[in-house]
């Protein structure tokens, strides 16, 4: 910025440099984990960084012989992609309809999709679960996807509302009338395929926010075979059986690489998605 | 306008004839893009919270439908010792999260803005990655970094102090002091992006010509930065306090409330409460004391910040 | 082609805190192939009454007729018609000559080498066949422009409608544009109909200009006719610039049945003529334009007064002064040539046939100078 010195640019990369640390120091200590046999990962001998013939990729080939993790990090994806799916058909026209439209009725609707990302989720589960338990959805695929789906509907919605209210020219839709469209039309044929940049960050939200959620799957499941990698990542952890803890990290590592990945990658997006601006 | 204009003028063009039919018909285009949320927020959301202050005026456990008594849930809820420790500690949590997540944030925002935007990118991915691990593997992480037995905290301490590191999740003060670093390592990052965004949107002129006036780096900041983090600061006090009551993942994760239930949140409780005990309904009353608190910071949040454009998330 | 008929049009808006009259019981008939420009203040609804006539805004009350037919009911598709916005909301993903042609092969059913052909034609017509196949995202302010008028002209539309088309231009730019948009209008003869905030853009487009004013229509009439008779004081302020000097004034008729006006700082009197049209004493406004006031240090007394400069603007071609009378604010457009210094006390006279007398309750016009001194230049002029 305005009049920097040799020195201040040094004391913010040194300033920079503790954040990156406080940030990345207890990742390191998964990944270290994770790349050393289970006996070295334990033993105090091994060293803060260990030597490079001591790094091993065991812990991740035998992820998939140990327990079901095929089976989680599959139901992971499945119920990830689903649920960002419904979400989308649900959130964009919601979205279009807060951003561009006025009927009446959409301030309060639009205040109440700002509680429901402000609510406590734990607490609506136990209705939740009393409805999913009448409809037989607990323990199953369908009902986590649903219950997920849910979830990440206010955060979808409000991405996308923003985009709408900022990132689509005024009248646009008034001119695709104009020219011979119907409302449907206008909104199908102009907006949305001008809103496929916004519909892709958000669908990535969605999927990500899908992805690392715990507590709807925790709830709503017992049984391993529905059971997604953060949630069955937990029941390892808990179980009494001798930890292999370089596996564990293993998982650990594959559960949160793909989210950390992507948003780093699209932090563009990020900060407009989340910042609205 | 007085209501007697009004009247007159809806008179005069037959305003007051239109039914809900007519108005249904005008908009029709705004409801049939609404309906799909709005049936998916009635079923998940609406039912779910007023069927919810229904059990707590009932007895209703998991798979048997309980009968009516009246406030007992409530009295049972204030003369509960563990409640009062866990609504205590939940606020001790979320005011110490919330607070070091808004500073950390904001000085990370703050030097991130100071690079050139080459680099920014990249570094500020790196600065705000723990934010988008999942809060579970957060826990997890933070479990296994300060473990005692295998941690890097207490090795390094031992190793480069020379003392026995306290058990980080049970020894005294500690489990406490470790939910709020860990929850504050996890977060920060919503409150960085935030900032960060606010900081770049900031006109370069008002820089230079508070430079041009003579004011230094401090000044500049005062004068020109902290005003446009006033709304930000709502935005994230606002979010971050109602996400910090319902935090959950991670601490379950990281103590699970324990050792016993010395670091029981509320968020645990209601949990344990309904999942564990399956007492459905006292949980659900256990948990309007977490929805009074969020509801606190949401209604704070949708007054002051009224222009909707300016809402976040 | 099409005539535009406005019956008893109302628009009520309900707004949380009641209902809002945007358009009050508009009546105006257009007849095919006039340019009419709607000029008013913002919010006077002006751009409400453009939107219901083009499908976008329905219609609370009264009849809305193209060539005869009702089609208040009628969706924007189908009421042939064009429109450039002041946005002008092109398509973004969509190159020029997509954004000109997608109209057309929406609504018609012309193959695409007619389309195309038309697309052509058109963008040759507004000078941007260069542009055809650029996005608009690439284009200047200018070009947009000509781009959305462009996108209007291939529809060949019964009628065009333009909502403030030029207000995000520069003011050489707009210049140029009014007569390049004045020169399609008479090439191709269609309907059009204007909205605009700036008089200046009206009273050099229109065939006919619309004053509106709070939902009310303040008066119709060639831009000569708004100019030279402006139906009540908000029309008289509204048109022309530097606006119209206003004086409350009492009418005294001596006994020998001459008129003077009496205002506050200066007498004025006016011949008998005018005291008949008019009809007696009485509480009026006078007013008179700034280029009807003459620097006059010869005029006799009864018919002038004294004014002290404030300030004077070189503009080139005129000066405008602003004088002091009485403490009240008075505007001057002289010649070049008369450049009084500030603080100077000047004689500034004005000729009876450049007056208007405007009732004081009810700020209708009474008279306008011209209408009894026959032999007014002005007059014939007016009515050529």
């Amino acid at each position: 910025m305005i009049n920097e010195t040799r020195r201040s640019r040094y004391l913010l990369y040194a300033a920079l440099g503790v954040f990156a640390l406080f940030a990345l120091t207890p990742y390191f200590w998964v990944v270290r984990t994770s790349l050393l046999t289970n006996f070295a990962a334990i033993n105090p001998e091994t060293g803060y960084l260990p030597a490079l013939d001591a790094l091993t990729l065991t812990a991740y080939t035998d992820i998939w012989n140990q327990f079901d993790f095929v089976t989680f990090f599959q139901n992971s994806v499945i119920v990830s992609v689903s649920a960002t799916l419904i979400s989308l058909v649900f959130s964009i026209p919601g979205a279009y309809a807060f951003a561009r439209l006025d009927f009446p009725g959409r301030k309060l609707l639009f205040y109440t999709a700002v509680f429901t990302i402000m609510f406590p989720w734990i607490v609506i589960t136990i209705p939740v679960y009393e409805v999913f338990y009448v409809f037989g959805l607990i323990n199953t695929l369908p009902g986590i996807i649903i219950a997920l789906s849910i979830f990440v509907l206010p955060q979808t919605i409000w991405l996308l509302q923003g985009f709408f209210r900022q990132g689509i020219p005024e009248n646009i839709e008034e001119a695709a009338l104009i020219d011979g469209h119907t409302e449907i039309g206008a909104f199908l044929r102009i907006v949305l395929p001008l809103s496929a940049p916004a519909v892709g960050a958000a669908a990535l939200f969605s999927f990500l926010t899908a992805w690392n959620n715990f507590l709807w799957v925790f709830v709503l499941t017992s049984d391993e075979d529905v059971r997604t990698a953060t949630v069955a990542i937990h029941f390892i952890l808990g179980s009494d059986v001798l930890r292999e803890w370089n596996i564990l990290m293993a998982a650990v590592v594959l559960l949160v690489a793909p989210p950390v990945v992507f948003y780093g990658l699209s932090q563009r997006y990020v900060g407009e998605g989340l910042g609205g601006a | 306008m007085s209501q007697e204009t009004a009247q007159h003028i809806r008179q005069k063009y037959g305003l007051e004839e239109t039914t809900l039919m007519d108005r249904v018909r005008e908009n029709w285009i705004g409801y049939l893009f609404i309906v799909p949320t709005f049936v998916m927020f009635t079923i998940l959301f609406y039912y779910p919270i007023v069927r919810g202050v229904f059990l707590t005026f009932t007895n209703t456990r998991l798979g048997e439908a309980g009968s009516f008594v009246g406030l007992e849930n409530y009295s049972w809820l204030l003369t509960n010792d563990l409640f009062h420790f866990a609504f205590g500690w939940t606020l001790a949590f979320v005011f110490g999260t919330t607070l070091l997540q808004l500073v950390i944030g904001l000085v990370a925002a703050l030097l991130l803005s100071e690079l050139r935007s080459r680099w920014r990118d990249w570094t500020s991915a790196i600065i705000m990655s723990p934010y988008f691990s999942a809060p579970l593997a957060g826990g997890v992480i933070w479990m296994w970094f300060l473990n005692s037995d295998f941690g890097m905290l207490p090795m390094i301490i031992s190793d480069f102090l020379g003392v026995q590191a306290p058990s980080f999740l049970a020894d005294g003060i500690w489990p406490y002091v470790s939910l709020i670093v860990a929850q504050s390592w996890h977060d920060y990052g919503y409150a960085g992006i935030i900032y960060a965004a606010a900081i770049v949107g900031i006109p370069r002129e008002q820089y230079e010509a508070a430079a041009l006036a003579g004011a230094g780096r401090l000044r500049r900041f005062r004068d020109v930065t902290l005003p446009h983090l006033v709304t930000p600061t709502i935005i994230i006090l606002a979010l971050r306090t109602a996400w910090n009551v319902a935090e959950f993942a991670q601490p379950f994760e990281l103590t699970g409330g324990g050792p016993g239930t010395r670091t029981m949140l509320m968020s645990i409780l209601t949990y344990e409460t309904a999942y564990v005990n399956l007492q459905f309904s006292r949980a659900y009353t256990l948990g309007m004391a977490m929805i009074l608190v969020s509801m606190t910071a949401a209604i704070f949040y949708v007054t002051v910040i009224k222009d909707e454009e300016e809402l976040y998330v | 082609m099409a005539r535009v008929e406005f019956d008893n049009i109302t628009k009520v808006f309900e707004d949380t805190s009641g209902p809002i009259i945007a358009v009050e019981e508009l009546s105006l008939d257009i007849p095919d192939g006039e340019f009419v420009v709607f000029v008013g203040p913002s919010g006077c609804g002006k751009s409400t009454t453009l939107r219901m006539l083009a499908g976008l805004e329905s219609i609370t009350d009264g009849e809305l007729r193209l060539n005869g037919e009702p089609v208040n009911n009628v969706s924007p598709r189908d009421r042939d018609i064009a429109m450039v916005f002041q946005s002008y909301a092109l398509y973004p993903h969509k190159t020029v000559r997509g954004n000109m042609g997608y109209g057309l092969s929406l609504s018609t059913d012309l193959n695409d080498e007619e389309v195309d052909r038309r697309v052509v034609e058109a963008a040759e017509m507004m000078g941007i066949e260069d542009l055809l196949d650029k996005k608009p995202g690439s284009l200047s302010g200018g070009q947009q422009q000509r781009v959305a008028t462009g996108r209007a002209i291939v529809r060949e539309p019964a009628v065009f409608l333009f909502d403030e088309p030029l207000s995000n231009l520069d003011a050489q730019l707009r210049k140029h544009m009014r007569t390049e948009l004045s020169r399609i209008h008479s090439e191709l003869g269609i309907t059009t109909i204007y909205v605009t905030h700036d008089q200046e853009e009206a009273m050099t487009m229109a065939d006919r200009i619309v004053i509106l004013n709070d939902g009310q229509l303040q008066q119709v009439g060639s831009p000569k006719e708004v100019y030279y008779r402006p139906a009540n004081t908000f029309v008289a302020d509204f048109i022309g610039s530097p606006s119209m000097n206003f004086f409350d004034v009492d009418l005294e008729v001596a006994s020998d049945g001459t008129g003077t006006l009496v205002g506050n700082g200066f007498t004025y009197s006016v011949s008998d003529s005018l005291v008949d049209l008019v009809g007696g004493e009485g509480e009026y406004i006078l007013s008179v334009r700034p280029e009807n006031l003459n620097v006059d240090p010869s005029a006799p007394d009864e018919r002038s007064f004294e004014a002290t400069v404030d300030v004077v603007e070189v503009i080139g071609s005129d000066n405008f002064i602003y004088l002091d009378v009485a403490g009240k604010e008075c505007r001057l457009r002289a010649p070049s040539e008369v450049e009084p210094e500030e603080g100077d006390v000047i004689t500034v006279s004005f000729d009876e046939a450049d007056l208007h007398l405007f009732d004081r309750n009810t700020e209708e016009a009474l008279i306008h100078g011209h209408e009894r001194a026959e032999s007014s230049p002005k007059m014939i002029e007016s009515e050529a």
